[in-house]
Parts: C-alpha cells; sequence; structure tokens
C-alpha cells in the first residue's frame, strides 16, 4: 500500500461570480518533496494559494493535510494544522521588530494563556526565552541575526523575503507554500534561497512552489503541476514538462527556448 | 387623518435629514472623508440665516442666498485648514480631525451667537393651511419643496451637467480621474463647499421649527449618519429615502412606540443594518472600503 | 533598562509626592486624569493596537459607572467587589457587542460605535427606576479597602494611582507576549496575521473586551469618587475626548495613554485665561497636534532619544 501524501488536493474548485477560476484540480504534494505550481498569469495558481492557506473558500472539492480536510477552515487553523504560506509581495508587520515578527508565527505553538501574559508568570518568561531563542537560530541560519531589534521598514528587499519565510518556519509547517519566493530576488539571492529550500526538503518538509523564474522551478522542483485557465493542463518531472506539447504550446510558447535549457 | 398629518410631520422632518445626508454623502462619496462636523455645519447655517432674518422677516428668502455663500466660503476653509493636511491619513485621524473642525465651528459660533435660543421666521410664515379636515404647517410643505428643488438641482448637477461627469470619474478612482484630466484638487474644494452649502441649508429649512442654538445640529447630524447608512452608504439616492425613512421611523415610533426611545429606535435600526444590510437599502457593497 | 522606561518610572515614583505639593483642585484634577487614564488605556488596546475603531468608551465607562453604582448603593457590595464587578459586566458587554459588530471595519465600525454609545446614553436616561435617569445617580458610596476608607483626595489620589499602575504593567506586559504581538499585527496586516496562526476574530473580540475592562473600572472608580454620576457624563463629546488624550499622548503606548489623559485634563484649566473662546483654541490645537505630531507625545520623545542615543553610539 502507497503512504498517502502530505498534502492532496481533490478536484478544487472556485467560482466568482460567473467566473471560474479554479476548476478541479487536483495534485499531491509528499513530505521531503518539491513540488512547482506553474502557469501563466492569470491561470488561477494565486486563487488555488488563497484557497488553499484559508483565505478563501472553496466552492468544491477537498484538501487533505495529513489525513485532515482543511478546506473551508479559517486561515489561522489551516496554518496552525501545518500548512503555512508566504505571499508574493512580502506580508511583514510595520509596527512589530524583526524578531517580533518572527516570534508571531509562534502564536499557535505558545502554551501559555492570557493569565500568564497579564501577570508575566515564570511559565511565561521560561517559554518566551525558549522561543526567542528558536527564532534567533532562525534568523541567524537565514543571516538576519544582526537586523532582529530593528524595525522592518526600510530593510532590503532580499532581507523581507527570508524575514517572512522565517515566520512561516517558526510556525513548525509540515507543508509550506511559497508565493513566488524568488520574485524581485537578483540571481545570487534566488541561487541562495533556492539551496535553503533544498534543505528544507531534506528536512522532509513538503512544499508548493509557486515560482515565475523558470530556472529556479526547474533546478529545485521534483515534480511540476501545470495550471492554465483555472485547470490542470500537465504534470510530471521538470523532464516530462518540459517535453510536454500541451505545456510548451499553453505556456511555455517561446519562453520555453530561453528557460528549457 | 391624525396619520396622515404624522406622516406629512415626518416628511418634513425627513427631508431634513434627508438634505443632511447629502451634504454627508455628498462629502464622502468625493473624498471618503466622514465628515463628522456635519451637525455643526448645519448650526452654523441656521445661524446665519437667522442674523439676515432677524433684520426683518421680508429678508428670509435672501437669507438662503445669504447662507450657501456663507457656508460655500467656510468649506474652502475647511478643504485648506483639515481636508488638505490631514487626507492622506488613517481614517480615525481624520475621523478626529472633522470632530475637530466640528469643535472649532461649534464655539467660533458660541463665540459669535452666544448660548441664548433665536426664533427664526420662515419665508412662508408660520401659518397653517386646512386640507380635507387636515391641519399642516406651510412651513412643513415648504421644506418638502425645497428639498425636492436640492434634489433635483444636486441631480441635474452630478448626473446632467459635464461637471457630474468629472466628479464621477473622481468618486470611482481618483487616480484614474487625475490621469484623464480632472482638475482634482479644484472638485474636491468644489465638493467641501457643497457639502457646507447643503449643511447650511438644512439648518436653514430646521430654524422654524425649532429654537436656533449652537446645540441645534448634534443630534441632526446622528440622524443623518443613521439615514446614510441605512440608504446606503455612498448612494446619493440612499441618502435621500434613508432620509425619509429615519424620519418616518422616528415620527411614528413615537407615536406608536414610545417617545422617550425615539432616537434610540433609529440608532438601533441604523446597527441592525450596518449588521445585517451593510449595504443599506441602495448602497455600495461594503468590500474592504475602509 | 531602556533608558525611556527608566525616566518613566523615575516619574511615575516621584508623582506619588503630588498630594503633598498640590493644591486641592489641581490634586482633584489628577485624580480625574488617572481615573480617565484607564479607559484610555483601553483604547491603546483595542484602537492603538488592534486598529479597532472604538467611538463608544465613554458608554463603557457608563455602564462601569452605573453597575458598580448600583451594585454598591442597592445590593451593600463592597468597593473592591463593585470596582471587580463593574469591569466584568462592561467587558463581558463589550465580548457581547464586539461578536456582531467587529464584523465591520473602518467608517462602519466608527458609525456603529457612534450608534451604540448614543443608544447607551439614551437607556441611560430613560431607565429612570433603575439609573435615575436624567437626574443622575447620587450617593454612591465612598471607597473602602482593608478598612482604610478613601474619603480625602490624598487618600484617593492613592489608589487611583495603585490601580491605575496595576492595570498599566498588566497592559505592558500583555504587549510583550503573544497576545501584544497578535494584536499589532492584526492591524498592521489582519490577513497576513491570519496566515500566521493568529485567530484574528478572537484576538478583536479580546482586544474589544479588554477595552470595555479598562472602562468599567474607570467608570466604576469615577462614581466612587465623584459620588454623583448623570448620562450627560458618558455622551460621544466624552468619548471623543478620550481617543483626543490617547492620540495626544502617543496611540501604541500606554505611557502615552496616561500622559495624553494628564494633559488633556490641565488643559481647560491651563488655558482657563481664553474664557469662552478655550474649545475654539482647543479645536484648533487637535487639528495640529494631528497634522504636525501624528504619533504624539511619545513618538517625538521616542524620536528624539533614538537620536541621542545614534549620536552617542
Amino acid at each position: 500500500m502507497v503512504e498517502a501524501p502530505l498534502l492532496q488536493v481533490d478536484a478544487l474548485s472556485r467560482r466568482f461570480g460567473g467566473l471560474q477560476a479554479v476548476d478541479k484540480v487536483s495534485f499531491a504534494v509528499p513530505a521531503g518533496r518539491i513540488v512547482a505550481l506553474i502557469g501563466p498569469n492569470g491561470a488561477g495558481k494565486s486563487t488555488i494559494v488563497n484557497l488553499l492557506s484559508g483565505v478563501l473558500k472553496p466552492s468544491a472539492g477537498r484538501i487533505v493535510l495529513a489525513g485532515r480536510e482543511t478546506g473551508g477552515l479559517p486561515a489561522h487553523a489551516v496554518a496552525r494544522l501545518g500548512m503555512v504560506r508566504t505571499f508574493q509581495n512580502g506580508r511583514l508587520m510595520p509596527r512589530l521588530s524583526v524578531l517580533e515578527n518572527v516570534l508571531l508565527g509562534a502564536d499557535g505553538v505558545c502554551g501559555y494563556g492570557f493569565a500568564d501574559a497579564l501577570l508575566r508568570t515564570p511559565r511565561l518568561r521560561r517559554q518566551e526565552t525558549q522561543l526567542r531563542g528558536q527564532a534567533m537560530a532562525l534568523l541567524d541560519e537565514l543571516g538576519l541575526a544582526g537586523d532582529a531589534a530593528r524595525e522592518v521598514g526600510g530593510m532590503a528587499y532580499g532581507k523581507q523575503r527570508k524575514l517572512e519565510i522565517a515566520r512561516a518556519l517558526m510556525q513548525a509547517p509540515s507543508l509550506l507554500l511559497l508565493d513566488e519566493p524568488a520574485a524581485g530576488l537578483n540571481s545570487a539571492e534566488a541561487d541562495e534561497l533556492g539551496r535553503f529550500v533544498m534543505g528544507l526538503r531534506t528536512r522532509g518538509l513538503g512544499i508548493l512552489l509557486i515560482e515565475h523564474n523558470m530556472g529556479v522551478v526547474m533546478r529545485l522542483a521534483d515534480r511540476i503541476v501545470v495550471v492554465n485557465f483555472g485547470v490542470k493542463i500537465a504534470e510530471g518531472t521538470p523532464d516530462e514538462v518540459r517535453a510536454d506539447d500541451a505545456v510548451l504550446e499553453a505556456y511555455l510558447g517561446r519562453k520555453a527556448a530561453h528557460a528549457a535549457v | 387623518m391624525l396619520t396622515i398629518q404624522l406622516i406629512i410631520n415626518a416628511l418634513a422632518v425627513g427631508s431634513i435629514y434627508a438634505v443632511t445626508a447629502l451634504s454627508f454623502e455628498i462629502a464622502y462619496e468625493s473624498t471618503g472623508v466622514v465628515n463628522f462636523s456635519t451637525g455643526q455645519l448645519v448650526t452654523a447655517g441656521a445661524l446665519v440665516g437667522a442674523s439676515v432674518t432677524a433684520i426683518g422677516p421680508h429678508l428670509a428668502p435672501v437669507a438662503y442666498l445669504a447662507v450657501i455663500v456663507a457656508m460655500a466660503a467656510l468649506g474652502l476653509l475647511f478643504f485648506v485648514g483639515a481636508y488638505l493636511p490631514l487626507r492622506n491619513r488613517p481614517v480615525l485621524t481624520v475621523i478626529i480631525g472633522t470632530v475637530a473642525v466640528g469643535i472649532l465651528v461649534q464655539n467660533v459660533s458660541l463665540l459669535i451667537w452666544g448660548p441664548l435660543p433665536i426664533a427664526v421666521a420662515s419665508p412662508v410664515g408660520n401659518a397653517t393651511i386646512r386640507l380635507a379636515g387636515l391641519v399642516v404647517p406651510t412651513h412643513a410643505l415648504f421644506v418638502i419643496l425645497v428639498t425636492m428643488v436640492l434634489i433635483l438641482a444636486v441631480y441635474f448637477l452630478l448626473y446632467r451637467s459635464p461637471l457630474g461627469t468629472q466628479f464621477r470619474a473622481l468618486a470611482q478612482d481618483p487616480e484614474t480621474a487625475r490621469l484623464i484630466g480632472v482638475p482634482v484638487m479644484r472638485l474636491y474644494a468644489l465638493t467641501w463647499m457643497l457639502a457646507c452649502a447643503l449643511a447650511g441649508i438644512a439648518g436653514l429649512l430646521l430654524a422654524p421649527m425649532w429654537f436656533v442654538d449652537v446645540g441645534l445640529g448634534d443630534s441632526l447630524a446622528l440622524k443623518a449618519f443613521a439615514a446614510a447608512i441605512i440608504g446606503g452608504f455612498g448612494s446619493i439616492p440612499g441618502a435621500i429615502i434613508g432620509g425619509i425613512a429615519v424620519g418616518l421611523a422616528e415620527v411614528l415610533g413615537a407615536s406608536y412606540i414610545s417617545s422617550s426611545y425615539k432616537d434610540a429606535i433609529v440608532f438601533a435600526l441604523m446597527i441592525l443594518f450596518l449588521l445585517f444590510r451593510p449595504q443599506g437599502l441602495f448602497g455600495e457593497r461594503v468590500a474592504d472600503r475602509a | 533598562m531602556k533608558p525611556a522606561t527608566a525616566i518613566a518610572g523615575a516619574a511615575a515614583l516621584a508623582s506619588l509626592g503630588l498630594p503633598l505639593v498640590l493644591p486641592q483642585y489641581e490634586l482633584r484634577v489628577l485624580i480625574l486624569a488617572l481615573i480617565s487614564a484607564l479607559a484610555v488605556i483601553g483604547l491603546c488596546i483595542a484602537f492603538g493596537w488592534c486598529g479597532l475603531i472604538q467611538l463608544g468608551q465613554a458608554a463603557f465607562v457608563g455602564v462601569g459607572a452605573y453597575s458598580s453604582a448600583i451594585l454598591s448603593r442597592e445590593y451593600g457590595f463592597g468597593f473592591a467587589a463593585s470596582l471587580l464587578s463593574a469591569g466584568a459586566v462592561t467587558g463581558l458587554l463589550a465580548v457581547l457587542i464586539g461578536v456582531p459588530l467587529l464584523r465591520l471595519r473602518g467608517h462602519y465600525l466608527a458609525l456603529a460605535t457612534v450608534g451604540f454609545n448614543a443608544t447607551a446614553v439614551i437607556v441611560i436616561s430613560n431607565a429612570g427606576d433603575l439609573t435615575g435617569g436624567y437626574d443622575g445617580y447620587s450617593g454612591i458610596p465612598l471607597a473602602a479597602l482593608f478598612g482604610i476608607v478613601f474619603e480625602s483626595d490624598t487618600r484617593f489620589f492613592y489608589l487611583a494611582w495603585v490601580i491605575l499602575a496595576m492595570v498599566s504593567l498588566g497592559v505592558v506586559s500583555l504587549r510583550a507576549s503573544r497576545f501584544g504581538r497578535a494584536l499589532v499585527a492584526i492591524r498592521d496586516d489582519e490577513l497576513a496575521a491570519g496566515t500566521s496562526g493568529v485567530p484574528v476574530v478572537r484576538m478583536k473580540v479580546l482586544a474589544y473586551g479588554l477595552c470595555g475592562v479598562c472602562g468599567g473600572l474607570s467608570g466604576a472608580l469615577y462614581g466612587h469618587y465623584s459620588h454623583y454620576i448623570s448620562p450627560g457624563d458618558f455622551d460621544l463629546v466624552r468619548s471623543i475626548t478620550l481617543l483626543v488624550m490617547l492620540i495626544v499622548g502617543g496611540e501604541t503606548s500606554v505611557l502615552g495613554a496616561i500622559l495624553g489623559s494628564i494633559l488633556l485634563s490641565f488643559l481647560p484649566e491651563w488655558l482657563r485665561f481664553l474664557g469662552g473662546g478655550y474649545l475654539a483654541v482647543f479645536g484648533i490645537g487637535v487639528l495640529l497636534v494631528l497634522v504636525l505630531m501624528p504619533t504624539g507625545i511619545v513618538g517625538i520623545v521616542r524620536r528624539v532619544l533614538q537620536r541621542r542615543g545614534a549620536a552617542h553610539g
């Protein structure tokens, strides 16, 4: 018997009024694998990420994470079950410090209650010290330790993208939805990010990668799911997808010549 | 019979709410500002009118012109002194800013006119007409008539004039409006002049029905907010219907439910609308327009 | 310890000597300022941190004042019991109305809270059997704790000081916890806060509930201090004054809430020479603060300290 994948998406659909933005899309993300979701602008990728992360509710279909149906749950519940996302445009909290932005991700794993917070009990201090240690370790790993105390505003764009990943990892996810993590990064930064994501994969995280940078996708992905007009048009290994006529026609088109090297 | 008489009174009061709500709504549509000084602007209009009519009762019609001019000037001051410096600030900052304007207007009014209530004559006198057994104050009919004229004027201004096209482009999307050559700043200025003038006329219409003092518009403005919500925030026809609806709810509620809770009935209605039909009777869908 | 914290702590301790030097009238104004500060701290949580526009805080203060007054005069509750009950009752009411109202945002929430405040005043004014109606409610007993009766202004000052200090310390430590982070995050970016695991709706209701508790405590203390309350003490104008206190002090900081309350309570006294023109000047002053110092007193002080810190480091 084959073990069920970490994330199983079945016939996921979403309508906006008369527009069928996502139409019966199915795919799976196993633990320890990177699955890339690609498609031209407006293909429905962002809608799929919003549906998976609980920002939008599906009109039909199932989303099952580690045996639990998450479709229709509010965003925070989805995140607390282990499916955590980042945003295309890096949504950080300008009024929290860099360290606090990371600690925000620990909201679901903090064990202390309201009374602890009001009275600053030893229980809270112990846990906060431990969380701070974890958060600092994450920042260190991403090369942001020196920025911990500063505000987010004015931080270099590349650093902001990394900080968002740190916040996501602080939530101890089993599945990471990375929405265009390389957007706006220069090639050195994109390479560094790629290595980091590969590191997460070896730690056993499942990763769904939405990305425009074909170089990054081809290098990182174990499998690629291609959508167009809200419908899945192909799925396979990078080599299979590269050779798929439907994909070349519908999506890669002329770009294939540049990207598929 | 009594009911019809009540309804005519309700229509007169409702008309005044509608004109106030119209002032509030025009400012909101064009500039996105919820004007919490509307009530004090209403008062200022009533007081200016009171001073003109005090010279001689025959000047009552002139008072309307004087109020329009004076309030438009005040609107220009509002635009320069409060709107321009605060327009890109967060919602609450802008709200408190308009509250500050209200405090300023109210207390300058207090310095000029003093705290004592002033009686104001109506241009049509304080007679009553007997119609098929009904006793109707002529001023109530006058209020309804003037309101209809104002609504028509605003309608032609917004929907049948070149200026109206620009105005609606601005309300839809200020950035695009700027790009297609709408003189955005001039329209904002004009908006505030129009909003203040309408508030002033509402005050002058109200003046012969109540005594005028510096607190005249305070509760009126709350009713106008309720009218705008019930009619539909962001809808000009909604403001008018909402105003009439609030007038009816209040007068009928006072006669049939409880006169001491008549205002509470209106606010409860407003909160119910906010919760269950936030787009009001006619308004925009409540997306994230904050 | 950060220099700002040290200065604030020293100032708070030094303020304990104020009853010895302040004339009686000024002491009374200061006590009322400390009482207001409790309600303003509530606004700091709901609006300053979480971004909930609350134009009905005076209604919460009123609910607290009337509950504590009625419980202590009619039902013989002691001071501590009536104070805590007032906080609890008001907090509960805030949660109950928060659940439906907090679905609204921005202008809509602002208008709904205005409607709530207006309705509350009408209900208090007309529920004469319970509240004394327009005539107000008098004969609220003196505050007493552990056998000490707080009948003099000096004693009441220390009572208000201790209660305010306890609430402030609690709220400051709340800010340094996951609750504080979550509430601030909601104002910054509600959507991203949710996907970061913050239960947004629950947290908003919590913030509003805490805002109610602080308002209720403030109201209860006000009643026990002035012994007489009336509906006019809790109208929309009062709500706006409380918000202005927060904005002038600095909307995200407890210290700002306290400083703003003190400043705005004394301002009418300092500007008394203006006579009837005072409120007009006040209106202009508020506009100037909004335009020129949007981060309030605390924001400006913080910037000065940072600049000096940068110069020294």
